[in-house]
């Protein structure tokens, strides 16, 4: 009687209609690629859009919440805005004097191991869930897609951690270049998911992108799930 | 006739592309390059369009986008600015706001009527009687406008875009140029701003005769090439300017919203005409103008010219049409010493008539006044009056009009710069600039080009400074030498008018006149009276001539006068530029999907889109509520509440936020348990409500209503600071999906996906319990909104398609459907509850809406209860009171509606706030607000519907359906609250 919950992506729907090949990753169908997986690779250095909203996340309020995460070997950024990379994969953001925000990546278990310590004594430390819809924008036209969508200057040199709207929707962006090339992470509501995806995939295929699978960044994916037709 | 010229240096047009397209169903030949006016006019194509008012036919005035003689429509498009708007292959095109076309237009004979149409007529004329307001309302609107509409256009698609840099450089002529190096070779981005398709300004085209200065623009843009941090955007306007240096850049697709540090206005000066009669016939044009037709587009202006001069520049330009093959019949210089300029040295060596302190009394028209014949020239008199017995007659087909410069000084006004009027120069100029602002060339009152060049660099050094990218020393501002470039009053009346200032309007002299005697005495009032200024072209070649007019007329200073107020857009912007791509976000549940497949029709809430109902199979709207509030009664039925407001509020102070915040009391609710919440605004007003589940001493899960959830958070979040709470608010509403099963099988059918134990003991009636729901980490809240037995389950929105889709799944030998919110609001008000929004209003307070039981009044404080108080000691009495109503049985009349007035003795006491046809009570049933004189039960009100009929009511007691509650609760137990 008692199944074990699928999560879906908040953008399921819209990839499924691109008919891509599915992949479990923590427990969510994930678009491993739409078609040629090279191509989307190198799609991905000009112009490319990906769903990564599989990956585990977790939501950290509290005073309590650097010292906690230190006992867990998770150093925090110091500046507000600013994030580190995961030595298991991922990153830490921290969004405010006391809030902090986990992706845990397509291999790191540390969410789930933040989400199962069960020590009562606790203080001042909230956890909660992060159900984002997060996306990936990257190549070196990205800047025309952002151009289109959001008003803030990601050129800045100490540009970072940023809140905006992109399209009209309340996001946090993340400038995170990879081997010289623009990267962005992008996070919104999941309820805005769907249509912020639509949005984003529209002006990215007038930009000469398009979407790629999660093996357009990760070609390893596809071992860590057995290629699944869903 | 063929008016193209052999090729001139610097041409814009591509004599080796050809382009065919067609003119008031005329065919015509020009060159990629060309403007669709100056193809025509080297087609020998003289009248372009017809004034708005008098429909005069109009030529080529500016040549610049300052007028709109010629505006035309085709391909979909309307208002094209044919001066300035690129030739297309293939192009049909007609002249705007004539009736019959442009050479037949009817609506010339207005003209004869023109002496009976002063300014203002309609103000006078269309006030009696007032039965015939819609048929002058339809004549004018007939009459008046530009180009019409065609709503089969398809859509453009015109994407906005931000763009930054650290200077703005707008103006890409001389100083512009030399700006844009000054702060470029600092090493600051600078982008550079020209609303013509190539850059240079005035050094292409009135400049160009001088070799050494197209040299100078050759290595003025040659040292922008090779600077990778200047950006040159030429074919784009500035259309405003708005604050912290945001600037609207609209070019031919899209809207563009540069963020800049700093800015440099460069933006030159727009040539002013002279006024005298007939002047707005085709023929007669700004110098400049005609430089443009020669030095852009290789079209001779004229084959005959008269140039009225008032400045220095007058010889240059005659000197370019004499080198263009233009006759010269003369110079009529308005100034009383001969011009000691090379230009003038070498027309006089060429022996061009020029007759000193003279003007050009009228333009003789030819026939049908599509063109002139000749020019009247009048000896001036002392106080510069023309002497018109000391007229002659001069043939020419064109007259250049070289009198004087208005800056483009928009910009400026538009950021809070102030200009101040300078008689060296008979020009506004910057008095004050805004911080961070740099004005340089002509719009500075710049006029020398070597000059116009050093202002530039100062300007963009300036610029530098301001950012932080330069600390050396500024050079010295620059002040204009010699004789001033514009005339002080090229103005001269004529007896019959037609002496135009306002081509767009056909504002005349004694228009400006008449308003004065009128008592329209300011220039504010004089543009709202005359329309001066007012047309598509905002006043570019009318307002400064209306200033003067005005000053002389009041025996004022222009100082004094002053100037209208400046505002965007610069030029009109297309609607289509401004809807961009018109982003709408919506949200989605996570559970939109199984809705779509089970046939959901869905509806707004706020932002979200929510199932209205479900209709498979071709249901009917009615057919499909009606079941599902059936099948919610008889079986069970799901909803999915995911649009809810959800917080979790954490720390010692929790239960303190709650109880300030909400009418009730939750300070000793224990861990399991919820309680109905409702939130009043500090007037006592309800403006919010929902349930909080108390997770452990100092954890609240709160849920808030669908629209109300944003506004709730930031109170909340607010009033935690205000208060110094210790208190950590997690705003969930995205995050969680939640859902409802409600029904008699709803524990049956929940018990098969769960480990939570449901029944009635351990998991009563306004419990919260969490656990584990179709494999999924859950919180299930024992409520009751629709009145039956009911669970509402909230798992984190990642897992929500998959516990609906399992609910639906155990359901199903239940006969579980889903619902919608219609079937909700009948479900709800078959139980009497309100729906905060809908049964309140932004007046509402919980005495009137019956909701005392859950006001504890007798708290410490929340929000709303001193007001509140005041309205219970009766200082302020309820004068309405919510009730139920219900329709007689078998009633078959007209059904009242939501917001239909209550009614006693012709006065209204109140609205119908929520009504349906309850099939499981089989009556109409409401609820209404009714005077508080109306709310006994048994009593019956009127409510007035559709139509104006009056029908009656019958207050009755609510609940309508399970009074007592069973349904939800189970039988023999009773909530302390009558909670939904």
């Amino acid at each position: 009687m008692m199944t074990v919950a699928a999560r879906r992506s908040p953008l399921h729907d819209d990839l499924e209609h691109l008919h891509p090949t599915w992949i479990q990753i923590h427990g969510m169908p994930v678009a491993l690629h739409f078609g040629d997986a090279a191509r989307e690779a190198e799609q991905a250095r000009t112009l490319a859009l990906c769903d990564v909203s599989a990956f585990p996340r977790i939501g950290i309020k509290g005073k309590g919440g650097e010292n906690w995460l230190l006992k867990h070997g998770i150093t925090t950024p110091q500046k507000i805005y600013g994030h580190v990379d995961l030595a298991s994969g991922g990153l830490i953001l921290r969004t405010g004097s006391s809030e902090l925000f986990i992706e845990g990546g397509i291999r790191g278990d540390v969410v789930s191991k933040l989400w199962t310590d069960a020590d009562s004594t606790l203080v001042d430390v909230y956890r909660f869930h992060r159900q984002d819809a997060a996306m990936l924008l990257s190549g070196e036209r990205a800047w025309e897609v952002l151009a289109e969508t959001c008003g803030y200057n990601f050129r800045e040199p100490d540009a970072e951690l940023v809140f905006s709207r992109v399209a009209g929707v309340s996001c946090c962006i993340l400038r995170d270049d990879r081997n010289g090339r623009p990267l962005f992470h992008i996070w919104c509501d999941g309820s805005f998911g769907s249509y912020l995806w639509e949005q984003l995939h529209e002006i990215t295929r007038e930009h000469g992108g398009n979407a790629v699978g999660i093996s357009a960044y990760y070609p390893a994916a596809a071992q860590l799930s057995g290629v699944d037709n869903l | 006739m063929n008016q193209r010229l052999p090729q001139q240096p610097g041409e814009w047009i591509d004599r080796s592309r050809p382009l065919q397209f067609r003119f008031e169903g005329h065919d015509y030949t020009g060159f990629v390059g060309d403007t669709i006016t100056s193809a025509l006019w080297a087609s020998g194509v003289r009248m372009l369009g017809r004034s708005f008012k008098y429909h005069r036919p109009r030529g080529v005035l500016s040549l610049a986008n300052h007028d709109v003689n010629n505006i035309v429509q085709g391909g979909g498009a309307t208002n094209i600015r044919a001066d300035v708007v690129p030739l297309t292959d293939g192009g049909d095109f007609t002249a705007v706001n004539t009736f019959g076309g442009l050479e037949q237009d009817s609506a010339r004979r207005v003209e004869w009527f023109s002496k009976m149409l002063p300014v203002g007529f309609y103000y006078k004329a269309f006030h009696t009687p007032r039965m015939l307001f819609p048929y002058y309302e339809r004549k004018m609107r007939e009459m008046a406008g530009l180009g019409a509409v065609d709503p089969k256009s398809p859509r453009l698609k015109t994407p906005k875009a931000y763009d930054f840099c650290d200077v703005a450089i707008i103006g890409a002529g001389p100083a512009g140029l030399a700006a844009a190096i000054a702060v470029g070779e600092q090493g600051a981005s600078v982008l550079v701003i020209d609303e013509n398709r190539s850059p240079g300004g005035t050094l292409g085209y009135q400049y160009a005769a001088d070799a050494s200065a197209n040299s100078r623009l050759t290595s003025l843009l040659s040292r922008i090439q090779s600077m990778a941090n200047v950006r040159l955007k030429t074919s784009t306007e500035v259309a405003g300017y708005y604050a912290d240096h945001w600037i609207a850049l609209v070019d031919a697709n899209r809207l563009t919203k540069l963020r800049a540090r700093s800015v440099v206005i460069a933006s030159g000066a727009m040539e002013q005409p002279a006024v005298f009669h007939n002047n707005d016939l085709p023929g007669v044009m700004l110098a400049s103008a005609a430089q443009r037709l020669i030095r852009r587009f290789a079209v001779k202006p004229f084959d005959r010219a008269v140039v009225l001069a008032g400045n220095s520049e007058a010889y240059q330009a005659t000197l370019d049409f004499h080198n263009a093959g233009v006759e010269i019949a003369a110079i009529v210089d308005l100034r009383q010493k001969p011009d000691s300029s090379p230009a003038a040295r070498k027309l006089a060596a060429a022996h061009v008539r020029i007759y000193q302190h003279s003007t050009v009394y009228c333009a003789r028209a030819g026939k049908g006044k599509t063109s002139i014949v000749g020019a009247t020239i009048s000896q001036l008199g002392p106080h510069w009056q023309p002497i018109v017995d000391r007229s002659i007659d001069v043939p020419c087909d064109g007259i250049a009009m070289s009198v004087g410069w208005m800056p483009c000084d928009a910009l400026i006004n538009q950021a809070g710069g102030k200009m101040a009027y300078s008689d060296r120069v008979e020009q506004f100029v910057p008095e004050t600039m805004p911080s961070g602002i740099f004005a340089a060339g002509r719009v500075n009152g710049i006029y020398v080009l070597e000059d116009q060049i050093s202002d530039g660099r100062r300007a963009g050094l300036m610029a530098a400074a301001h950012i932080g990218r330069f600390n050396g020393a500024i050079p010295p501002a620059i002040e204009h030498q010699g004789e001033s470039p514009s005339h002080p009053f090229p103005i001269f009346p004529h007896p019959k008018g037609k002496d135009f200032i306002d081509f767009d309007e056909d504002v005349q002299f004694n228009d400006i006149q008449n308003a004065v005697q009128e008592g329209f005495d300011s220039i504010e009032l004089i543009k709202r009276y005359t329309t001066l200024g007012m047309g598509p072209s905002q006043g570019k070649v009318a307002s400064m001539n209306g200033v003067r007019i005005l000053a002389k007329i009041r025996g004022k200073t222009i100082a004094q006068t002053g100037t209208t107020t400046s505002r965007p857009f610069y030029h009109p912007v297309p609607f289509a530029h401004l809807a961009g791509r018109n982003f709408h976000p919506h949200r989605q549940t996570a559970m939109h999907s199984q809705h779509q497949q089970a046939g959901a029709v869905f509806m707004p809430a706020g932002v979200w889109q929510r199932p209205a109902y479900y209709a498979p199979h071709g249901r009917s709207r009615e057919e499909a509520i009606h079941a599902e509030v059936q099948n919610v009664r008889q079986r069970a039925g799901m909803i999915d509440v995911g649009t809810l407001g959800k917080f979790e509020v954490n720390g010692p102070d929790a239960a303190e936020l709650l109880e300030r915040t909400y009418t009730g009391r939750f300070a000793k609710m224990k861990p399991g348990t919820t309680r109905y919440l409702l939130m009043c605004d500090e007037s006592g007003v309800v403006v919010d409500d929902g349930v909080a589940a108390r997770l452990s001493d100092d954890r609240f899960y709160v849920t808030a209503t669908t629209t109300g959830a944003d506004a709730v958070y930031r109170e909340m979040q607010r009033n935690i600071l205000v208060w110094g709470l210790n208190v950590v608010l997690i705003n969930l509403t995205g995050t969680y999906a939640a859902m409802n099963v409600a029904g008699p099988y709803a524990r049956s059918i929940l018990s098969t996906v769960t480990d939570i134990k449901l029944d009635h003991e351990t998991f009563p009636y306004l419990g919260m319990r969490e656990g584990i729901v179709a494999g999924a980490p859950a919180r299930l809240l024992r409520v009751g909104f629709v009145g039956e037995l009911g669970y509402e389950i909230h798992v984190p929105s990642q897992f929500g398609a998959h516990v609906w889709e399992q609910i639906m799944q155990a359901g199903a030998q239940h006969g579980i459907l889903p619902f919608g919110v219609e079937a909700q609001r009948i479900l709800r008000l078959e139980k009497g509850h309100i729906i905060i929004g809908q049964d309140t209003d932004g007046l509402t307070n919980p005495f009137e809406a019956g909701m005392e039981w859950a006001v504890k009044m007798d708290k410490p404080f929340f929000i709303g209860q001193r007001s509140l108080k005041i309205i219970r000691s009766k200082k302020k009495p309820v004068h309405r009171v919510l009730v139920g109503f219900m329709l007689p049985k078998n009633y078959s009349g007209p059904a009242p509606k939501e917001c239909h007035l209550v009614i006693k003795e012709g006065t209204i006491t109140g609205r119908v706030t929520s009504v349906a046809y309850s099939a499981t009570i089989h009556r109409v049933l409401g609820m209404a607000y009714v005077g508080s004189d109306q709310s006994e039960i048994g009593s019956r009100f009127v409510i007035r519907v559709d139509g104006g009929q009056e029908i009656e009511a019958e207050v009755v007691k609510t609940p309508f359906y399970d009074p007592d509650s069973r349904r939800q609760s189970e039988p023999g137990e009773k909530p302390k609250e009558s909670a939904p």
